[in-house]
């Protein structure tokens, strides 16, 4: 089948994996928000595959429990390729001068 | 011989690529190639064509080709690329044409990824993109009383408001809990919410999923949900938005975690010569620093600018972003990313608070209401998101908080900003300060 361009290429499994988590973790603040501000909204519809009924117990603890600092950096080692060393923001200047 | 530049893809990334890189250096034999029948013209306008706040698609235009071609650039519409022969540098297309390059620019935009549901490929169920399909569905709108959207993102939204104003019994199906629920607040959106429920008659189908579609001598006639069947003469569907990337990855182009292609601050790719901008590549978000994939145009065609000259031999560094959005018309929503939800779900510590204020004084006719929320940091006090509900200066806020944003503001600076007051145009308090004045109060709470 030649390649044209219009199709996306099939997800690797780290993309994979940062959309079911982003997904997921999105949710999870969705009903978080929903009990902060009761009545502005409905429940979302629950996701549905066997994924989603095990990232509650192996996912979710841990990366909540994980310091903001420390979930930045892991963040940074998954998903920021060395291409990605955009300029500095100007915190980042501040505290290396 | 001219350095030859090949732009691969006619949206806002690669028309801005390729008209910058000839007025970058004159002398350089530019070629782009199109596989749709038009180029330069503005998708996000389609819906208020709809919604007849715009007269014709025509209208959407903002040059016709020939405006390219007294520029010097070779158009090609209706292309198909087939394959890039990078070691040769030659671009061949399904019939067989070959366009060699020292340059490419890989503008190839997204697509929809289409919901494995049955039912997908009756008519009725359609997609906006192209201006042409959108064109003859305008034509159809006429003869459609009851529509379905699908999926409550930027798109679907505008959808909503532009339907019952062609007299359409509109219907917004999302498995999600309120409008935007991928980025915005529901306190934020309420709203606007309520105003398209009671005043557009819009009815919404929240926390419902598409199963799929029904129909009757191959046309549509109802939308199943998980909530129900809605009887449908059209359903508009927002699906995801995916880079397109294929082509990409078949010359050793490296992608993201999003799927996007991977550039560096000058567009361009790993591989020699090859620069990318637009709808397919990620770009940097300034305060999460991780990268994301932005589908709007007014990032693809900055992208495409920042490709195109450097491509020609300039040297043009673009930023990290900070997303300003806004949208709406009588009732404005917008914002500058992380929103609350956001941040709850990347873990971001943030302190928020909301403020209302009016949008010109309070005895002049023109005022409106205007709540702001601000989020930021708990140690630095930095703002981190910003959102607003409301009526007229939405637009202008999003942008400059997004800019206070990239600039490191804080609160205390926010709280005492200046800011206009003249009756007609602006209050006395400027809501966003009154915001920060009650952020700083939040914070001092947290203290105790």
């Amino acid at each position: 089948m030649p390649i044209t361009t219009k199709h996306p290429a099939p997800p690797t499994f780290m993309q994979k994996f940062r959309m079911i988590t982003e997904a997921y973790l999105t949710q999870v603040a969705q009903r978080e928000m929903l009990q902060k501000y009761p009545g502005s909204g409905r429940l979302p519809a629950p996701q549905k595959g066997f994924i989603y009924t095990v990232l509650p117990f192996i996912f979710l603890p841990g990366y909540k429990l994980t310091p903001w600092p420390i979930k930045k950096r892991l963040l940074a080692l998954f998903f920021v390729h060395p291409e990605q060393n955009w300029p500095a923001r100007p915190w980042e200047k501040t505290k290396g001068e | 011989m001219a350095k030859r530049v090949v732009v691969i893809g006619g949206g806002s990334a690669g028309t801005g690529a390729a008209t910058l890189a000839i007025q970058t250096d004159r002398s350089l034999d530019v070629t782009l190639l199109t596989e749709f029948e038009d180029i330069a013209y503005s998708p996000c306008g389609i819906p208020y064509v709809f919604g007849r706040e715009v007269a014709s698609m025509n209208n959407l235009f903002l040059q016709g080709k020939e405006f390219y071609a007294d520029m010097g650039l070779k158009l090609r519409t209706e292309v198909v690329v087939e394959r890039v022969d990078v070691n040769q540098r030659v671009v061949h297309t399904t019939t067989g044409e070959q366009f060699p390059f020292d340059i490419l620019i890989l503008c190839t935009g997204w697509e929809y990824e289409v919901p494995n549901v049955p039912g997908v490929d009756l008519e009725g169920v359609v997609f906006i993109k192209n201006i042409r399909r959108a064109m003859e569905i305008e034509k159809q709108l006429d003869n459609v009383k009851k529509a379905v959207v699908w999926q409550a993102k930027p798109l679907g939204v505008e959808l909503i408001e532009a339907l019952p104003k062609r007299g359409i019994e509109t219907h917004l199906v999302d498995a999600g809990g309120w409008l935007l629920s991928d980025f915005a607040d529901p306190d934020m959106m309420k709203p606007l919410q309520d105003y398209l429920v009671d005043h557009e008659h819009v009815k919404m189908h929240f926390g419902a999923t598409l199963n799929g579609f029904r129909g009757q001598n191959g046309k549509l006639t109802h939308t199943l949900t998980s909530t129900g069947e809605i009887e449908t003469d059209m359903a508009f569907l927002v699906a995801p938005m995916k880079p397109a990337t294929k082509l990409a990855q078949s010359i050793g182009v490296k992608t993201g975690s999003t799927g996007a292609i991977v550039v560096d601050n000058h567009m361009r790719t790993n591989v020699p010569n090859v620069f990318a901008a637009g709808a397919c590549v990620e770009t940097m978000h300034g305060l999460l620093n991780i990268p994301i994939n932005l589908i709007q145009g007014t990032y693809a065609y900055s992208e495409g600018r920042t490709a195109g000259t450097n491509a020609a031999g300039g040297d043009v560094s673009y930023q990290p972003v900070y997303v300003p959005w806004g949208l709406g018309a009588k009732v404005q929503v917008g914002g500058a990313l992380i929103s609350e939800t956001l941040a709850k779900a990347t873990g971001t510590p943030y302190v928020a608070a909301t403020g209302l204020g009016i949008t010109a004084a309070r005895y002049h006719p023109s005022h409106e209401k205007m709540m702001v929320k601000l989020l930021c940091d708990p140690q630095t006090h930095r703002i981190l998101g910003a959102q607003f509900t409301g009526g007229e200066g939405v637009k202008e806020r999003a942008d400059f908080l997004a800019f206070a944003i990239r600039k490191a503001t804080t609160v205390e600076e926010l709280a005492t900003m200046e800011n206009v007051y003249s009756p007609a145009i602006g209050a006395l308090n400027e809501p966003i300060a009154t915001c920060a004045k009650n952020l700083l109060n939040a914070l001092k709470q947290q203290r105790k």
